[in-house]
């Protein structure tokens, strides 16, 4: 556009110039020419200029000339042309195609005499007038004497003195060029001041004392020491506190700060020793501010840093501005002012102390070489303690105020941090890291940021925010999950919502003057960190109860693991049993088990059987033998339930506590397999009653209402004394929770409490393996019940069939009876005579026990009453023991758990208690 | 060009516009000094220069007629 600006400024010259005349008349016209050209400029399809062309009409042109005789015309142009060629300009072709454009038959118009008016003519030049060409046409000027004032006045009182000593100079001639050109130079004579008075130039000399040398008749002495005037001192002094090099004071050496007193000079009116006493103590603030100076010029690359050495400067450019000050009334006499050096002293010195505290914090900072960047607020925060309980206003005032500014920059990452859970990574002074790598979204909470620590494990963050320190980390992390989930709603954080954090603000002199700094900053701080940290902790919270269902997975896992339901662990656990019980090595088949589970527990309003699913881990080789291992609970234990939650709520109920909800889980499921085994029987269809000897039943009975008894007590305590209580706590403590690091805490104290009182903690594993055996116990009761009740079947049929031999050897004929127990007797196989199931499986254990009879079958009876007797011996002493050894642990540790263990052990206690041994009535 | 350079640069485009002048007046282009100059502006910034001649042609006839007409007028 400026282009195209320049173009029409010189279009419209070119307009002027050429139409001048008429310019005057019509402005439109004027206005449609100046359009109609630009146009004609812009938009035109001429070709490009040739300069070979323009070279080659030219010379034809002069050819022309030749041939036409015209051959000055002809020299002069090709003069020119050389000339122009030799000038070597971009646009010459372009020119020279406009020129030949423009020529109007030169042959004919053109004179030579034309060219001589191009020359403007010279100035007439008048020859220079020189004394010389004065002296050689007059002798009479050659004498001296005719210069010789002439003293007309010489009657009159006046002394007049004509002050000829300068004669006058013709001026020189300027060098007349074109008028257009500016003169360029100017003469140095236009420079000349003339000076005529010495005086100031004798006061300057005077004032510069350190030229002159004592001398005594020329002789230099160097050990006098030269006078000089207060005020010099004075200016001296000034001088040098305020940065400059100066006579007064020596610097040894250009890089140290220090400044030595030199002792060459002396104070008229003063002893030489008190001026240099004088003059040392202000080389001591000197060299102080010097150094503080010399620090302020370092560059510094960590921002902290930076904001610090901008601060201490400003504090410096303040100083300066005092010592302006001090100078301006010297200097700018408004009224009448005394001298003194001692008065500069004590005024230098009040406005410096705190300067001067400032160079001992730099020289700490220097001796402690590898400090962390913030070493130096904490310098500035115990400063500032000490300074206000030292009731030392000034100082307080001022390092307060600088600590609360390079606080601002230290202020930034944690802002950064809490508002948008950003963390720079670059960034090694802020507390808090980022692990690099992928993380997995459920261990965002746990692993992707870590507090920094030093070497020697303590935090890298100030002393006076350690305290605060979770709480901002807790802050940054609720932002990072709730932008992970895509919940998170940045709010408008406009300066005025976070409290002000500054001198003014925080220990505002009016109010709170006497309150010690540590808590006015604790407090301030905590209310800062509050105004960010409530929004993005509260909102996280409400999300993960309502959105990701963190009371929905609670109670889906309570119903899962705790069987909270019974009935749908009855339905999932009986068919394990029964198929366990019949031999069935399906039993732990993977995709069954899984259907079970979600036929059982899927149809819960909280569960989502997608989630639910059941693992088996791998036998061990010794328990390949299903009739074996069908005998202890303990391989109940391969069978795992794995619900699967999302991951926010991963991050409570994280993968260690799962481990405790499954443990919990197999051990209810082992106390089941007993109760199960031993409710089974049905003593309406028992059969005990009419075949056995009154001792057996005594023995079978009361060992199988002990073992009921002990079990239900078991189950009891397990469901209603520890697990039960124990959710509903842990969901009031967790609505109460602040903040996800305080729920997850609940969750897994709940989690090792209930571990604990359910007897599965380390301190009671032998407790739990007695448990186990008194359960085996059970299955081993019901077994040998069975296998008693099919040998007296067995024996009851050979007898019966015994009976039927004789009778029919008698002549009684009983073929139905004979032909069923034949059938029952070879077809070993489920008879349909009973639709009862339990009947049924009784004929199927009596169809697969006979394998557990590969001992000679005739010494069970006799054993049976021994077994029971046997058993009988162990359940006491088992039961026993579980119970003196849980009131023992119960007494020897506290808390909670003690309390319930002591509970239990109390119950079985009470069991056993009435347990007297009749002596002899089972002999 | 910015005054502080030296006289020699003024000198030296006196120089150039001095030669271009000598060569208009001999090949009677009939173009005083500073319309020269400006032509001479104008095409450094690029303007073509048969449509330059044909502008200044144009111009100097609508000039003529105008004068013309003045006179006519006048008489």
């Amino acid at each position: 556009m400026a282009h195209l600006a320049k173009l029409g400024g010189l279009t419209d010259e070119l307009l002027t110039s050429l139409t001048s005349k008429s310019s005057k008349t019509e402005a439109a016209k004027s206005n449609a020419q100046k359009e109609s050209a630009l146009r004609a400029f812009r938009y035109n399809n001429y070709a490009r200029t040739n300069q070979f062309d323009v070279a080659s009409q030219l010379e034809g042109l002069e050819e022309k000339f030749r041939v036409y005789n015209e051959d000055p015309l002809a020299d002069a142009l090709k003069e020119r042309v050389d000339k122009v060629m030799k000038l070597q300009s971009k646009w010459t072709p372009e020119i020279l195609h406009l020129l030949l454009e423009l020529s109007d038959r030169p042959l004919q118009n053109s004179k030579l005499e034309d060219l001589d008016f191009l020359k403007e003519p010279e100035p007439y030049v008048e020859p220079l007038l020189r004394w010389k060409d004065l002296v050689a046409e007059d002798p009479l000027l050659r004498e001296k004497s005719v210069w010789r004032n002439v003293d007309f006045g010489a009657e009159s009182s006046e002394d007049e003195e004509f002050d000829d000593g300068l004669s006058e100079r013709s001026e020189a001639t300027e060098v007349t060029i074109q008028s257009s050109i500016e003169d360029v130079g100017r003469q140095p004579d236009d420079y000349v001041i003339d000076v005529s008075n010495n005086d100031t130039l004798l006061a300057l000399k005077d004032a510069q004392f350190w030229l002159k040398d004592p001398s005594v008749g020329g002789v230099k002495l160097d050990t006098v020491k030269k006078p000089i005037t207060e005020l010099q001192a004075i200016r001296e002094v000034l001088f040098m506190l305020s940065g400059y090099p100066t006579s007064l004071f020596e610097t040894p050496s250009n890089q140290s700060a220090q400044i030595l007193p030199s002792k060459s000079y002396v104070l008229k009116h003063a002893s030489p020793d008190a001026f240099y006493q004088q003059i040392s103590a202000f080389a001591e603030q000197g060299s102080a501010i010097r150094s503080l100076r010399l620090w302020v010029a370092q560059p510094q690359s960590i921002p902290l840093l930076q904001v610090f050495q901008d601060a201490v400067s400003k504090r410096i450019a303040s100083f300066d501005n005092c010592l302006s000050d001090i100078q301006t009334r010297y200097v700018e006499l408004a009224n009448d002012v005394v001298v003194s050096l001692v008065q500069i002293q004590t005024e230098v010195y009040s406005t410096s102390r705190p300067l001067l505290k400032l160079v001992d914090i730099i020289n700490k900072l220097g001796e402690e070489r590898y400090s962390h960047a913030f070493r130096y607020l904490e310098i500035l925060y115990k400063y500032t303690c000490t300074s206000q309980l030292a009731g030392d206003e000034e100082l307080y005032k001022f390092i307060g105020t600088l600590f609360f500014d390079c606080f601002q920059v230290f202020l930034r990452p944690i802002r950064a941090w809490m508002e948008d859970g950003d963390v720079t990574p670059g960034d090694k002074v802020f507390f808090v890291s980022r692990t690099t790598g992928e993380v997995d979204p459920a261990t965002i909470w746990q692993s992707q940021f870590k507090l920094r620590h030093t070497q020697d494990g303590k935090l890298h963050a100030p002393t006076f925010l350690r305290a605060s320190v979770n709480k901002i980390f807790t802050t940054g992390k609720s932002v990072v999950v709730l932008k992970q989930l895509k919940k998170f709603s940045p709010r408008n954080h406009s300066e005025s919502d976070e409290p002000l954090l500054d001198f003014e603000s925080v220990c505002n002199p009016q109010n709170v003057q006497l309150a010690p700094f540590t808590e006015l900053f604790a407090e301030a701080f905590d209310a800062w960190i509050q105004s960010k940290h409530h929004h993005a902790s509260t909102t996280l919270r409400r999300i993960l109860f309502d959105s990701c269902g963190l009371s929905a997975s609670l109670e889906a896992l309570s119903y899962v693991y705790f069987m909270s339901d019974g009935t749908n662990g009855a339905a999932f656990t009986y068919p394990i049993f029964d198929k366990l019980d019949k031999l069935d090595s399906s039993w732990n088949d993977r995709f069954n088990l899984t259907e079970l589970l979600h036929d059982s527990f899927g149809t819960l309003p909280s569960v989502n059987p997608d989630r639910l699913r059941t693992s088996v881990l791998a036998l061990s080789r010794k328990n390949q033998d299903i009739a074996k291992y069908r005998t202890k609970v303990k391989v109940l234990s391969i069978i795992e339930i794995k619900y699967h939650l999302s991951w926010p709520v991963q991050i409570i109920l994280n993968k260690e506590s799962l481990v405790g909800y499954q443990r919990i889980f197999t051990f209810l499921f082992q106390i089941r397999r007993s109760s199960h085994i031993i409710t089974r029987r049905r003593l309406v269809s028992d059969t005990l009653t009419t075949s056995s000897s009154s001792d057996e039943r005594l023995l079978f009975y009361s060992l199988r209402t002990r073992l009921l008894w002990f079990i239900q007590t078991l189950y009891y305590y397990l469901s209603c004394l520890v697990v039960e209580p124990g959710s509903s706590a842990m969901r009031t403590a967790l609505k109460e929770a602040v903040d996800i690091d305080t729920m997850i805490k609940v969750h897994s104290a709940f989690m090792k409490s209930i571990l604990d009182k359910a007897l599965l903690g380390s301190k009671l594993a032998l407790i739990h393996k007695t448990i186990l055996k008194i359960l085996d116990l059970a299955i081993k009761l019901e077994d040998a019940e069975t296998v008693n009740a099919s040998t007296n079947k067995g024996q009851r049929e050979e007898q019966a069939n015994r009976m039927d031999l004789s009778m029919a050897s008698l002549g009684l004929h009983t073929p139905r009876k004979a032909k069923q127990d034949f059938k029952s007797s070879t077809r070993l196989s489920k008879s349909p005579r009973f639709a009862n199931d339990s009947s049924d499986e009784d004929e199927e254990k009596v169809d697969l026990d006979f394998s557990i009879l590969s001992s000679p079958s005739k010494a069970t009876e006799v054993e049976y009453v021994e077994q029971l007797r046997s058993m009988k011996v162990d359940f006491d002493r088992l039961v026993r023991f579980v119970a003196s050894g849980l009131r023992g642990v119960a007494r020897a540790g506290g808390g909670d758990e003690a309390r319930s263990w002591d509970t239990l052990g109390e119950m079985l206690e009470a069991g056993l208690g009435t347990t007297t041994e009749f002596p002899g009535s089972f002999r | 060009m910015p005054p502080a350079e030296s006289s020699k640069d003024i000198q030296q485009v006196r120089q150039i516009i001095d030669v271009f002048h000598e060569i208009s007046t001999l090949l009677n282009a009939n173009l005083d000094r500073h319309t020269l100059s400006i032509c001479i502006s104008l095409i450094e910034n690029g303007v073509n220069p048969e449509a330059l001649a044909t502008v200044i042609k144009e111009l100097k006839r609508d000039g003529e007629e105008t004068m013309r007409q003045v006179e006519q007028n006048e008489g």
